[in-house]
């Protein structure tokens, strides 16, 4: 008998001492290929391989969501940029001014700048831009903006119907487009204004940009790089073999040693959560025709125990290896974020009373409970493409067991997930330099419009205090009003008041580099691990003392 | 192969995926006007009859209809990934063939010898080793550990794609090449050995022995010529197989060919390109079966001469 | 003497892969699903004695996730071959007995089948239905019945021809009569060692399919994802993730097979010469 098995386990084996021997034949042995070792010795380098994940989110396209994501500063131009202490400061226009009353926005255009082409940028092309934009308006909201006037060619005049706070970062994020050379296939071949031009892209594999020749601004250092579209284990494996200078890494990989390299890591308001769609089933469609609604999820208790019982550390440490912070709202850290909301979580006894006291009780002894003869069951969507949020699926669902909660795993892709995400939780993420995202995905009015208000929140109270911070005059009067909306001491869009996500984790942006490569001063990373690092690729440097 | 082509038709309208949804990709979104033209555009709203003869007919005049993931049309994106499915498949079909057959003659010469029950135990052993487990050991052993060879990656860095050299492209083949290889060896060898065990046994092997050839001279005067043909038969038939082991090697290596890129298609909802590469899959498989068939009647008498 | 050998040597061999078998499964529920809670202090381990088989980098310990991934993969292998083995019953009778036309437009089917790869029929079914674990079962199950189909309309041809089927037909028996007591009693070993020898087939295709990604929740162990998510992670050199899952699926197939081979050599002592 034993020897049966012996036999079965030397079968295998030798299929695998065979298989190497075979493979050693078929391949004269060759050494590793690295091209970085030549490199090396060198003093300078001004080529860059690096690794960002598996395609460009927007593809160069700003209707395609291009610019949400920090990606506005490398082939294109925008009015107005960010310094990495995020103040904003002129990029196109030299200076701007803006009226008491915030309706009148003035921006006077410099007159060097020039696309990739050699072509130069008008004020029309702005104008153009905008326009279309505003007319397109399903990624970008630009309904305020009433009429745009060309006052002299230097010139432009923004005449807003109404203050808008948050129209000064999308002045930051939208790219000035040719208007000569834009059509429905501008991916394919983008030109812009910016420090880079794209060369080559050729799909799933990998993207060339090479240093614009009309850029106005000071000249790159690196003058070519080359974006390989590798998922995080193939990107890994090509750095261990110097085929790269720069990759971005998952959590469990940052603890991998290479040498020469070091790691990069950043902290972001990148957050992840679960959304929790607040209407019942059967409220209706969406304007696309997806259903609305969970039943489960309408239930505020349900909501609150999630976001009160789930252990928040315990995500950072497994899922991220410690990369990474607590979460509790969608714009942590920022100016306009109000601190109250923090609550105290892994409350798994509290969060079990506060289900108790709704109606959720485990009558049948199944471990999960019940109210009126509805399971406290649901889905949980997830891209199984992206590693981190399926693990954070994978512990959130875990956990919520410990309340009674089940939650089903369902691993999908977006195209399925846009169908399904207003009727189920969705693994969302979210983190921008402005509280425009917030606006959007709390308003009832964008319900429903692409990934905005997905749960269909609709509270009046945050509403009104959303509308008084888009309407603001100043900021501080903007900030005062977003932190309202988030908590009033009665109601809000945090985990205190309506609870409409279970927001968990800030990640840490880990990349992995060359230590010689300078990546200048980063500001807060935002949502866009890819893109976050590579805004300013113009200003990275070799440092060649580094070692 | 109508059948087949209504068959897939009829299962993939089944699918509760919205192909308007898949088409337009997570970044966009539309207006209801777009939706409708989109769907005026593929005709979702005809009954499902008349989609297929639409369908078929277009693709008897050669247009496979346009790929919704990729945005080209299908006909473009088969081409381009079967010269890559063809070397791979082609190379693994060589290869296996020309190593299984060898060990099964090695394997009948040495009948019941030690080298023998090697050879029959890794045939014996390999079929049942899942491709893409087979697949996952070579990638370890050579790109994780011996870092040979890329992992993931299926182009070269950096270089524009007219640059490419046959090299770059041969390194990029080798362990997946192999892995497809690997599974096809079984089969032949098998074969063979049973083959020329018979002809070693027959009368006048027994009669030239007496007249003093070698083993090899056996081999190469009669052996050879009578099983060779009959394997190479056998080795067309497996088309089928080496198709749907490409699927799952591609898959492992990231290799960019036809196999991957129905999975693709497959995950994704991408009805006309799924249609596409099912129909040349079935093509394919179908001419390596009519080859075989015809090989077999042509070889069949002379088999029996020989014996 | 040799002969008893030969059977006895039959017998302990498919003594020891019934064994295999039956400990998996016993394995399968034996070891708790506590050990498939993520820790985050047991993230990455190599195999110790603790984790046989290490743990994933989630710190779920992986002899749990393997066994309990393999068990689906038997059952869903079970629920292949035994449909593929019932429709192959019905359409090889039906063919063999119901006349021309049903005979040719079966042996059609069969001969399409049968030419395509198992895996794209799969995937074809598996998207048909909306993917999920639902995909991955009717997929595996509506996909291996040709072959044999083949094999019982030939056995049931044969066998109608037969002397003492056309002298029950001569006494007037009914159709219905010969089928159940005639036909059905001489191909079920031909059914049994049928199902048998699917059984293997159906669970590599099970992985194959789990491995490309369609269907599965990621909460559900299964032997496919659990490869799919070691290719996702090979660059750390996480080697356990990817040997010892594989190793026990071979060592389940294999045993599989070699309870149908042996048992169709019991059954029909004529093919131990093939």
């Amino acid at each position: 008998m034993k020897k049966n098995l012996k036999k079965i386990l030397l079968f295998v084996c030798v299929g695998i001492v065979f298989t190497g021997l075979l493979a050693g034949c078929n391949q004269p042995a060759q050494g590793p290929v690295n091209p970085n070792l030549q490199v090396d010795n060198q003093d300078n380098k001004e080529e860059l391989v690096i690794c960002m994940g598996t395609r460009p989110p927007g593809e160069f396209d700003p209707r395609k969501r291009w610019g949400l994501y920090s990606q506005s500063q490398i082939i294109h131009d925008t009015l107005l940029t960010r310094t990495p202490d995020l103040e904003i400061i002129g990029d196109l226009a030299e200076s701007y001014f803006v009226s008491e009353d915030a309706l009148t926005w003035t921006f006077h255009l410099r007159e060097d700048y020039k696309f990739s082409n050699g072509e130069a940028v008008t004020i029309e092309d702005v104008k153009f831009t905008y326009e279309m934009l505003k007319e397109d308006g399903i990624h970008w909201d630009l309904t305020f903006l009433e009429e745009i006037e060309v006052k002299d060619q230097q010139t432009l005049v923004f005449h807003l119907s109404e203050p808008r706070s948050t129209f000064v970062a999308q002045l930051t994020e939208i790219v000035i487009l040719p208007s000569n050379h834009y059509d429905d296939n501008y991916s394919e071949n983008p030109i812009g204004s910016g420090p880079y031009k794209l060369v080559q892209w050729d799909k799933g594999q990998q993207a060339i940009f090479e240093v614009n020749p009309y850029y106005a601004g000071n000249e790159p250092h690196f003058k070519k790089f080359t974006l390989l579209f590798l998922d995080e284990n193939a990107a890994l494996a090509a750095a261990k073999n110097g085929t790269v200078d720069m990759i971005y890494v998952l959590p469990e990989f940052a603890d991998e040693q290479i040498p020469g390299w070091k790691l990069y890591s950043y902290e972001s308001n990148d957050v992840r959560g679960v959304s929790l769609p607040t209407q019942k089933s059967g409220s209706g469609t969406t304007p696309d025709g997806y259903p609305i609604g969970n039943d489960v999820t309408a239930d505020i208790a349900i909501r609150r125990a999630l976001n009160m019982g789930l252990n928040r550390q315990a995500i950072v440490d497994t899922v991220l290896n410690g990369h990474g912070k607590k979460a509790y709202s969608l714009v942590d850290k920022m100016p306009w974020w109000n601190e109250a909301t923090i609550i105290e979580d892994n409350q798994v006894a509290a969060a079990q009373q506060l289900l108790q006291d709704a109606g959720w009780v485990d009558d049948d002894n199944d471990g999960i409970r019940e109210k009126n003869g509805l399971k406290a069951e649901c889905s949980l969507y997830h891209p199984s493409a992206d590693v981190i949020r399926t693990n954070i699926a994978i512990v959130v669902a875990e956990q919520a067991k410990n309340l009674g909660i089940n939650i089903n795993l369902v691993g999908s892709n977006w195209d399925e997930m846009k169908t399904k995400m207003h009727s189920n939780p969705l693994l969302f993420a979210g983190g921008r330099h402005h509280p425009h995202q917030f606006y959007r995905m709390h308003h009832p009015d964008l319900a429903g419009i692409a990934y905005n208000n997905i749960v269909y929140m609709n509270n009046p109270v945050v509403t009104e205090y959303m509308e008084q911070a888009m309407h603001a005059s100043t900021q501080e009067e903007a900030n005062e009003n977003w932190k309202l909306a988030q908590w009033n001491g009665v109601t809000g869009a945090s985990a205190l008041g309506d609870a409409p996500f279970a927001w968990l984790i800030r990640l840490d942006h880990l990349y992995m580099g060359n230590s010689r490569i300078n990546v200048g001063h980063q500001p807060i990373h935002t949502h866009g691990h890819e893109w976050s690092l590579l805004a300013n690729i113009s200003e990275w440097t070799w440092d060649a003392s580094e070692k | 192969m109508i059948g087949l082509s209504i068959l897939s038709f009829i299962m993939l309208q089944c699918s509760p995926i919205d192909p308007i949804a898949a088409y337009v990709g997570g970044d966009t979104s539309l207006t209801p006007e777009q939706r409708l033209a989109l769907e005026e555009y593929w005709g979702l709203d005809r009954p499902a009859s008349e989609q297929y003869l639409t369908w078929l007919s277009n693709l008897l005049r050669g247009d496979f209809g346009v790929s919704k993931i990729h945005r080209k049309p299908v006909v473009e994106i088969i081409k381009e990934k079967a010269v890559a499915s063809a070397a791979l498949m082609g190379i693994s079909w060589l290869l296996s063939g020309v190593i299984g057959f060898i060990l099964g003659v090695t394997a009948a010469v040495k009948k019941g010898k030690v080298l023998d029950r090697f050879i029959k135990w890794i045939a014996y052993v390999q079929a049942s080793i899942p491709t893409f487990w087979l697949g996952l050991l070579l990638l370890i052993i050579f790109s994780v550990w011996l870092r040979w060879f890329p992992i993931g990656i299926s182009v070269p860095i950096g270089v524009t794609s007219s640059e490419v050299t046959l090299w770059d492209r041969l390194h990029h083949l080798v362990l997946p090449a192999l892995t497809l290889s690997i599974l096809g060896i079984a089969n032949v060898t098998l074969h063979t050995r049973e083959k020329m065990i018979e002809v070693l046994s027959s009368e006048y092997i027994i009669f030239a022995k007496a007249r003093g050839e070698t083993t090899w001279q056996i081999i190469k005067n009669h052996g050879l010529r009578n099983v060779a043909l009959p394997a190479i038969t056998l080795h067309f038939a497996y088309f089928g197989e080496l198709f749907g082991g490409s699927v799952l090697a591609e898959q492992v290596f990231s290799y960019p060919g036809l196999g991957s890129t129905l999975t693709d298609a497959g995950l994704k909802g991408d009805l006309p390109l799924l249609m596409g590469i099912v129909m040349i899959s079935a093509v394919f498989v179908f001419a390596g079966n009519t080859i075989a068939d015809l090989l077999n009647a042509s070889i069949n008498p002379r088999l029996k001469e020989g014996v | 003497m040799k002969k008893y050998n030969a059977r006895s040597k039959m017998l302990i061999s498919l003594a020891v892969s019934g064994s295999i078998i039956a400990l998996t499964i016993i394995f399968s529920f034996w070891l708790s699903p506590d050990n498939l809670i993520t820790d985050f202090a047991k993230k990455s381990l190599p195999p110790t004695f603790r984790h046989l088989f290490g743990t994933d980098w989630l710190g779920r310990d992986m002899l749990t996730r393997t066994l309990k991934g393999l068990r689906l993969s038997l059952f869903v292998g079970f629920l292949g071959a035994f449909v593929g083995a019932s429709l192959a019953t019905c359409l090889g009778i039906a063919a063999a007995t119901l006349g021309k036309k049903v005979d040719s437009v079966i042996s059609w089917l069969v001969d399409m089948f049968i030419g395509m790869p198992h895996l794209i029929f799969i995937i074809l079914i598996s998207f048909a239905v909306g993917g999920g674990i639902k995909g991955v079962v009717f997929g595996v199950a509506f996909t291996h019945w040709p072959s044999l189909t083949r094999i019982i309309r030939g056995e049931v041809y044969a066998l109608k021809n037969s002397q003492y089927i056309q002298i029950s037909k001569s006494f007037g028996k009914s159709k219905w009569y010969i089928a159940t007591k005639h036909i059905l009693p001489h191909i079920i070993p031909q059914i049994m060692v049928g199902f048998l020898l699917l059984f293997p087939h159906a669970i590599v295709h099970e992985a194959s399919i789990t491995f490309l990604g369609f269907g599965l929740s990621v909460q559900t162990p299964s032997i496919g994802l659990i490869l799919s998510e070691a290719v996702k992670h090979i660059s750390i050199g996480d080697w356990w993730l990817a040997v010892f899952p594989g190793l026990v699926l071979v060592l389940v197939v294999k045993s599989f097979d070699n309870i149908g081979e042996q048992v169709k050599i019991l059954i029909n002592p004529a093919s131990a010469n093939e």
